[in-house]
């Protein structure tokens, strides 16, 4: 099975793909995790009337 | 009578080309108006550093006979005593006390405890107004496609034989985030904070000029002329003080090794957004922004030792940073148009490219493009919502490349 241990001894060229596959996937997770928690957010706590005529005005 | 004249007898050619790197960097800023808190700074810095016998970096340096027999007899003991601020010199075989200067009491308290960086950030999240995310939070995922760059440029850098960490922080010049790059090059590449500094923050400056014609190259006319209908979604102010705390517990738990960048990023705009610390947010944006960067800039500036700094790698490093920018760039540009595949509402393309950080620069470049193409074209509120996303997916990035990297070097 794959694991980290394994990379340690390899060489570095395989390391640096290994932190891109894993880096890029998790800024895009992350970012995911981002947006869900402001949908989620904006559905909990709504803008109310109040709000709405004071970002109007 | 040597000892007199000790300041023109120290002169050499290298410390010339110093001054000559700080006159223009100095120039760059005044005249150019490229990043000029910064650079200004770093260019006064670096001459101040290498003038004769570097006083601002070394106050007095003194024989130490004592640590020099130690040393004799126990030559693995070097490391241990430069960690004492000791210096010694191999070709006498003597061993020096060294009293730090002004320049490296900052350098040892600011930058590399990561104080200085740590504190920009609180100054940046007070100044970022995630509002354009919120009201169209569809435009997160070009702030994830346009870190590419980091990786993409980390390949290139292993390749060209820099070891995985200074790769990792060579590729964070991509990341168009000066804080970030500091911070990483700080844990990562202390041996070339310098070069990929001055990479960093140069860099972002020419932003105006080195996206246009990467996404002209990538993109046609057709796509340019896309036109984009902006939905604006209204944000309450709840959600605008949650974000912050959320964001930071979410990224503290993937990656605890980002919570100095992204909880203090984070603790800014909730000063900011909190709605009763107008003060405190205003000190923030303006004080603390201020008094850190000319502290910043002239420690990083101190960094720039003509031993250090004219090396063949340095020129490499700046070759990386432009290619970072190149490959982010690309990375967004391209990212849409394989979104475009599968959507039947087509996004503009160029859009991608404002998913990097320098905000608020490059929504306007991606915007005064799409006007030139079409006059009747206003892609600007998607350009921030995509460049302000583009500062959260950069410091992100750096905090996973900060906790894969030291998994994989041990």
């Amino acid at each position: 099975m794959f694991s980290i241990e394994n990379l340690i001894g390899a060489p570095d060229i395989q390391k640096g793909f290994f932190v891109m596959l894993v880096g890029v996937t998790g800024v895009f997770i992350v970012l995911i995790i981002f947006f869900i928690l402001i949908r989620f957010l904006g559905w909990l706590f709504p803008v109310k009337n109040d709000e709405d005529k004071e970002s109007n005005s | 009578m040597n000892d007199l004249f000790v300041g023109f007898t120290s002169l050499n050619y290298k410390t010339i080309i110093m001054f000559v790197i700080g006159f223009i960097l100095i120039y760059l800023a005044i005249k150019k108006n490229y990043e000029p808190t910064l650079l200004l700074p770093i260019g006064f810095g670096t001459i101040l550093v290498n003038m004769p016998l570097s006083v601002v970096k070394h106050v007095s340096k003194v024989f130490d006979p004592f640590v020099t027999n130690i040393i004799k007899n126990n030559p693995d003991s070097v490391e241990f005593f430069e960690k004492l601020n000791y210096v010694y010199d191999s070709a006498t075989g003597q061993a020096y006390k060294v009293e730090p200067g002004v320049l490296e009491i900052l350098l040892n308290g600011g930058i590399l405890t990561e104080l200085f960086p740590v504190l920009i950030f609180v100054a940046i999240g007070a100044m970022i107004d995630f509002t354009p995310l919120f009201k169209n939070p569809v435009m997160v995922f070009f702030g994830a496609a346009a870190q590419f760059g980091i990786f993409a440029t980390l390949i290139v850098a292993v390749l060209l034989g820099f070891d995985l960490k200074t790769a990792s922080a060579i590729g964070i010049i991509g990341a168009a985030d000066g804080p970030t790059a500091i911070y990483v090059a700080g844990q990562f590449a202390r041996d070339y904070f310098g070069p990929i500094s001055v990479a960093a923050y140069s860099y972002m400056s020419l932003v105006p000029i080195i996206q246009p014609p990467i996404i002209k190259l990538l993109t046609t006319k057709k796509e340019r002329l896309i036109r984009m209908e902006y939905k604006e979604e209204k944000v309450s102010k709840t959600v605008k003080i949650l974000f912050p705390i959320a964001v930071t517990i979410v990224a503290g738990i993937i990656a605890p090794i980002s919570v100095p960048l992204v909880g203090f990023l984070m603790f800014g705009n909730l000063i900011r957004e909190c709605g009763v610390l107008e003060r405190l947010s205003s000190s923030a944006q303006n004080e603390l922004a201020n008094l850190v960067t000319i502290l910043l800039g002239i420690t990083i500036g101190s960094t720039m030792e003509a031993d250090k700094f004219l090396q063949p790698q340095t020129i490499l490093i700046l070759i990386m940073g432009l290619v970072a920018f190149v490959f982010d760039t690309a990375g967004g540009v391209l990212f849409a148009k394989v979104l475009n595949l599968f959507l039947k509402k087509k996004i503009n393309p160029m859009i991608g490219a404002a998913g990097i950080s320098a905000f608020p620069m490059s929504a306007r470049v991606v915007h005064k493009l799409a006007l030139k193409e079409d006059p009747t074209n206003f892609i600007l509120m998607q350009s921030v919502s995509a460049n302000v996303s583009g500062q959260l997916g950069s410091i992100i990035a750096g905090g996973l490349v900060l906790a894969l990297v030291p998994l994989l070097v041990r």
